[in-house]
């Protein structure tokens, strides 16, 4: 289905959809795992695979949370309770040997780390002796998220990994599709609320009660790494005007700063 | 290499050609009398064959600071988010930091600043023309001041903590842009000596080591030569000044004959401008203190150059031909360290990472760019244009990466131009870079061009 066929749909009728994706990777997959981070999005997809659970009368499948070191605590408590609130199987994943060779000013000597993060470096291209870690970084990435995310994969044989992705995020994910299959490893991503927008989360998160951290609480209404995470404004993300601006701002505004020194030195 | 705590100060004239200083053998005009008068002295040299990374300010920073070619750092310019030094890449002030530097950047160019990243291992960084300037009206190329963002701008400051540490700096910077009314592009020349007096008062009060990089805007278009060089070699009126058809690195229409001597003259002047300012500079660091003067590491080089006609190009960015890709560097080592004169071998911009490295006794690698030139020898530098997506007003033609290739092969320097997308190869043989002489095939050396390209790989995570 297209997103504008998608989108008119009301609350209610999305949810069905939400949820038949879901029972159709449950029906398909025998190893399936569902990605959690501690935002608003993630927390509204694993309530909906537990709702489908219930309805189907299987056990809620393995919880995978990817620890970049730079977690704000509100996330961590906020993990810690809707682990014993929803009784999870969870699962931490974390590059502990990156974690303890970063030096002061986030300096990492390349030589420093075990053979499985430097082979790692390798293949993805980076040669050079040291670099800087930072979590939204090209390396950072990489070490901090995809590797771990992909030695899970791999050792835990996992099918297919439900994410809590939406369209409306950002640019890039206007593509994704509701079940997409990745390489290395070999598995399908399955992205049961695609098509559910920012302001439909919080309507959904309200009406039943879910529960989510209290960063967003804060003026928060995108929460990355520590480092990374800015407020956007001063009220609760809920009462933020969403459909006007970007959850993901931070980067715009960087873009207008160089169009505007562009500009100011005679280019464009 | 002795090395007791030297300052190391880096003085970059952007925009500034090689070959068009005396210095560097430049015929018409005597350029940079006072550059050469310098390099009489014992513990100054000049390296006649060093280059750029890149012909244009944001890469070539980005090579510069991070050691690394463009297709490395990946700060190459070709999108916004390219024109934005990698939060990954480790800069050698960083390092200079580790070895108890403390680290100073002024810069006049407004894109050599915090956002375009370059302000990473510096201690302190100032750009003089963004600290105040206004941005709200972009299309019309302006900065002028406006009178209220300065007082928002002031407010905020106060109440920053740092602000005690900082405020003299500010304030100078916020005078001096009240005083210039004009933008660093339109007229350069009070930047620059604002430059040259906030880094004499740096060293005037902070105790060695110290890094000090400056960026200064003299040779950049447009060519505005302050009252007492404008005469110098008789380029032109007042009113040619203004009238200057020069704006944006690049010029597309028809020049006239009168138009481009008018050029021409003004960037000469331009020259003569640096030469004697960064001799002044100089000049009074030795009077304050001769002992630290003697015992510091000073370098004077550029970013990129300029082209004024000779290959059929105007301006920066698009072309790699020598007149845009041959830097002038010039080294003043601590006295009694080294005492050889002109350098023929090979420098890349980038190389400048190794050998602060190794000058600091830095036990730790070098990025694979990065060649010392103290300790080993260049046979072949690589320098890489990609083409701005961004950029709109590039004509079909000047749509394309553009790359040169630099060879030092037993005596004989090669020069390879290739422009990526048309699949196009030129060689060159040359001995100053000045007189170039095409080469009818010369295989072998876009082979080993070819090879050595290969060798960088992809450009990945851009």
């Amino acid at each position: 289905m297209e997103v504008s066929s998608l989108s008119k749909l009301s609350l209610e009728e999305k949810v069905l959809f939400s949820k038949r994706v879901i029972r159709r990777a449950l029906e398909e997959y025998k190893n399936i795992a569902v990605a959690i981070t501690g935002g608003k999005d993630s927390t509204l997809t694993l309530w909906l695979v537990r709702e489908v659970c219930f309805e189907m009368d299987l056990s809620l499948p393995c919880c995978v949370f990817i620890d970049e070191g730079d977690e704000f605590e509100e996330i961590i408590e906020f993990i810690e309770k809707i682990e014993s609130l929803w009784d999870l199987n969870l699962i931490r994943v974390k590059n502990k040997n990156l974690l303890e060779n970063i030096k002061e000013d986030n300096f990492v000597l390349t030589q420093s780390l075990n053979e499985e993060n430097q082979r790692y470096l390798d293949n993805i291209g980076f040669r050079e002796p040291y670099f800087i870690f930072e979590t939204e970084s090209f390396i950072g990435t990489h070490l901090m998220k995809i590797f771990p995310l992909k030695k899970f994969l791999i050792e835990a044989e996992i099918e297919a990994l439900i994410t809590g992705v939406r369209w409306d995020e950002q640019e890039a994910r206007r593509e994704e599709k509701f079940f997409s299959p990745r390489k290395d490893p070999d598995h399908i991503r399955v992205h049961p609320i695609l098509h559910i927008t920012e302001r439909d989360v919080w309507d959904l998160i309200f009406e039943h009660n879910i529960p989510f951290c209290p960063l967003y609480k804060l003026g928060y209404r995108s929460i990355g790494a520590r480092s990374s995470t800015t407020k956007l404004a001063d009220i609760p993300a809920w009462e933020q005007d969403l459909e006007n601006t970007w959850e993901r701002t931070g980067r715009l505004q960087e873009k207008e700063k160089i169009m505007a020194s562009l500009r100011e030195v005679g280019y464009m | 290499m002795k090395n007791k705590g030297s300052d190391i100060i880096l003085i970059l004239c952007d925009t500034l050609s090689a070959n068009r200083m005396s210095l560097y053998g430049y015929k018409k005009n005597k350029t940079t009398p006072n550059l050469e008068r310098l390099c009489e002295r014992k513990e100054f040299c000049f390296f006649k064959n060093s280059f750029t990374s890149s012909p244009w300010t944001i890469p070539s920073h980005a090579s510069l600071f991070s050691g690394l070619y463009p297709s490395q750092h990946k700060t190459t310019g070709e999108s916004f988010e390219t024109c934005v030094l990698k939060k990954e890449v480790v800069t050698f002030p960083f390092l200079l930091k580790l070895k108890n530097y403390k680290t100073f950047g002024i810069s006049s160019n407004p894109l050599v600043s915090e956002d375009t990243g370059f302000d990473k291992g510096f201690d302190y960084f100032l750009n003089i023309p963004k600290k105040y300037s206004s941005y709200s009206d972009p299309l019309e190329f302006h900065t002028w001041v406006s009178k209220k963002r300065v007082l928002k701008n002031l407010k905020e400051d106060i109440k920053n903590p740092k602000f005690n540490k900082r405020y003299e700096l500010i304030l100078d910077s916020l005078f001096a842009l009240l005083k210039f009314r004009s933008s660093v592009v339109q007229y350069s020349y009070p930047y620059t000596q604002k430059t040259f007096e906030i880094a004499l008062r740096i060293l005037n009060r902070v105790s060695s080591p110290i890094f000090l990089f400056l960026n200064i805007m003299e040779n950049h278009d447009k060519y505005a030569p302050p009252k007492g060089f404008r005469d110098r070699f008789k380029s032109c009126s007042e009113e040619e000044i203004k009238r200057q058809k020069w704006w944006k690195h690049y010029y597309k229409g028809e020049l006239t004959n009168r138009e481009k001597e008018v050029l021409n003259g003004l960037y000469d002047e331009e020259v003569a401008v640096v030469d004697e300012m960064v001799y002044n500079f100089l000049k009074k660091i030795e009077k304050v203190d001769q002992k630290r003067f003697d015992n510091s590491l000073i370098l004077i080089l550029a970013d990129h150059g300029e082209a004024l006609g000779e290959w059929n190009h105007w301006g920066h960015n698009f072309s790699v031909y020598p007149d845009t890709t041959k830097i002038p560097l010039i080294i003043k080592f601590p006295k009694g360290v080294f005492d050889f004169k002109e350098i023929d071998q090979l420098v890349l911009l980038q190389d400048l990472f190794a050998f602060f490295l190794e000058f600091v006794n830095f036990d730790i690698k070098s990025p694979s760019g990065s060649v010392s030139f103290l300790s080993s020898k260049r046979e072949l530098a690589l320098v890489q244009n990609y083409w701005g997506k961004w950029n709109k007003e590039f004509d079909d033609l000047k749509r394309d990466n553009f790359m040169a290739c630099i060879l030092d092969r037993k005596d004989t320097l090669y020069y390879l131009i290739e422009e990526e997308r048309k699949r196009k190869m030129e060689v060159y043989k040359t001995h100053d870079f000045i007189n170039m002489k095409k080469v009818q095939s010369g295989e072998d050396i876009k082979n080993l061009y070819l090879d050595f390209k290969k060798s960088l790989g992809g450009k990945h995570g851009s």
